[in-house]
């Protein structure tokens, strides 16, 4: 008899110290959802000294030895990150096209969720200590297939995050274009937003409303204030605009005049002027000159022969030594890329030395030439 | 037919009488039930401002759980007998998935141990785990697998017995 009474104390220990030893796997996220949370309290107790049969508890109250388990169930928690990838801006420039800026999307929940993305601009937001002072143009989104962390074209070819594990993360990217309008120095802030949906689907989740279903999985939105709770996160990345700019300048000068020489010359007819066109870049990134074409002014004629080695142009690239070419006419000739065509336009570009203008005062470009006072 | 009524009550009379002992054992067996019935019962705090407009709050069933709540397991002790109960021990293993509460568990007239192994059962200061690199330290209260109340007194016939602590689910 004393034996019987005992035996269910003993299993009960057994079963206990079983529990204790089993390490839980823990995820950062939590218990997943669904999980069943059971809890049943023995007592034992003596009548005028004589030991009892210990009693299990029950949500009701329960006297007989074995009772049952209080329960509830754990609900969803829909909580995830989304946070810029790389600490910096996407460098890109006018017209540039497929630009990406990436990110990372993280649940922090504790049930397996899907996401809907989306891009947008931003207007006028300050990251990475710059205002955003412009937008891109069609911005897409790519989750990254293959887990390598940068944008494969057709491989990341989903627009939504199907599904993700508590603890999880994925890449995704961002691509947009920039506009052939954008100038250095502008700055386009985009933002991507994650929603949370139903895992494997597009189904957005909403929060369950109303008193808790003890039976069923109910779901919470455990992001932000209790006005922000909306199961959307964001985070905002930044394309820089680094471009050339180019700017031009002429100037004009009197070398000679029939009467006074080159001493104190004066701009009468019959004098020598020597124009200078400066080509300058002031962006951040070198500029491929294509082509320099001054119209000659009217009244003038260009003066052949007037540089080195019989040459009609002098070429400077910063405080480097000159170059010259031959300005033919009516076509380059000599193809070593200066001519002068029929209509008085004076034509300067490849092959010669000009042909990239670096970012920099010290490093403008000097196209001199002489022409003769009609 | 009156006669005979009288008589076999009084014959139940009698055997109550001779045999108190007899029906004592009889009671406390497993077919009967017991003597306490025993009620666990899990809450959540809620704030609400109470009829002076100020804040309070109460236990009410928990509604919504997500990994981070509180939950306040209460385990009640009624004596449903007509005789004192004594030397009574309460023991609740923490449930799976939950963290114990430090200094959340209490009982008006009760000593109250863990035990991290189900086995030794002490106080907080006596309780200790190793880690990883082998060095011992006291016990955090995470560690608590098991919580026991220990009554000192005994608990009258009618009598409720409360006991209460807190866990969070992991």
């Amino acid at each position: 008899m004393k034996n019987a009474k005992n035996f269910p104390r003993i299993a009960l220990a057994l079963a206990a110290l079983t529990g204790a030893l089993a390490a839980p796997t823990v995820l950062a996220a939590g218990t997943a959802s669904s999980t069943a949370i059971n809890n049943r309290a023995t007592v034992n107790f003596s009548v005028g000294g004589v030991a009892q049969s210990s009693i299990e508890s029950s949500p009701t109250g329960n006297s007989t030895g074995t009772g049952s388990d209080t329960s509830f169930v754990v609900d969803n928690k829909i909580l995830h990150t989304v946070n810029e990838f790389s600490g910096n801006a996407t460098i890109s420039g006018p017209g540039a096209a497929n630009q990406v800026t990436a990110y990372t999307v993280t649940n922090t929940g504790n049930t397996a969720q899907g996401y809907l993305l989306a891009a947008t601009n931003e207007t006028g937001t300050l990251l990475f200590g710059q205002t955003d002072s412009t937008n891109a143009n069609n911005l897409r989104v790519f989750v990254d297939a293959n887990g390598n962390g940068s944008y494969d074209a057709g491989v990341d070819v989903a627009t939504n995050i199907a599904t993700l594990a508590p603890d999880a993360s994925v890449r995704v990217f961002v691509l947009a274009d920039l506009p052939l309008s954008v100038t250095n120095g502008q700055y386009a802030n985009v933002q991507l937003a994650a929603q949370a949906t139903t895992a494997g689907t597009t189904t957005v989740v909403t929060q369950t409303v109303g008193a808790d279903n003890p039976a069923a999985v109910d779901i919470v939105f455990a992001d932000g204030g209790a006005a922000e709770r909306d199961g959307i996160h964001e985070a905002a990345d930044q394309y820089s605009v680094q471009s050339a700019a180019l700017s031009v300048a002429k100037t004009s000068s009197v070398i000679s005049d029939p009467f006074n020489g080159s001493t104190n010359p004066k701009a009468i007819p019959g004098a020598v002027m020597q124009y200078v066109v400066t080509v300058t870049n002031t962006g951040t990134v070198a500029a491929s000159l294509v082509q320099i074409a001054d119209p000659l002014p009217a009244n003038t004629a260009f003066v052949q022969g007037s540089f080195a080695g019989s040459t009609d142009i002098e070429l400077q690239v910063g405080a480097a030594a000159p170059s010259y070419c031959v300005a033919e006419s009516p076509a380059d000739t000599n193809g070593d890329g200066c001519f002068l065509d029929g209509s008085g336009l004076l034509s300067v570009g490849p092959p010669t030395s000009i042909g990239t203008v670096n970012p920099g005062a010290a490093n403008a470009v000097a196209v001199r030439f002489r022409v003769a006072i009609n | 037919m009156n006669d005979q009524h009288f008589r076999r009550r009084a014959g139940r009379g009698l055997c109550y009488l001779a045999v108190p002992l007899l029906l004592f054992a009889v009671a406390a067996s497993a077919e009967d039930g017991g003597c306490i019935e025993l009620t666990t019962t899990a809450s959540v705090e809620q704030k609400f401002r109470n009829s002076q407009g100020r804040v309070a709050t109460r236990l009410v069933p928990p509604g919504k759980v997500v990994p981070g709540d509180e939950i306040v397991w209460t385990i009640t002790a009624k004596n449903v007998c007509q005789m004192a109960l004594d030397k009574i021990v309460i023991g609740n293993p923490v449930p799976q998935h939950m963290a114990f509460v430090g200094n959340s568990a209490d009982g008006q007239g009760t000593v109250v141990t863990y035990s991290i192994d189900g086995q030794a059962y002490g106080t907080p200061s006596t309780l200790t785990v190793k880690t990883e690199d082998g060095t011992v330290q006291p016990a955090p209260p995470e560690a608590f697998r098991h919580v026991r109340w220990t009554y000192q007194g005994a608990l009258a016939p009618g009598a409720l017995a409360s006991v209460r602590y807190r866990a969070t689910v992991i």
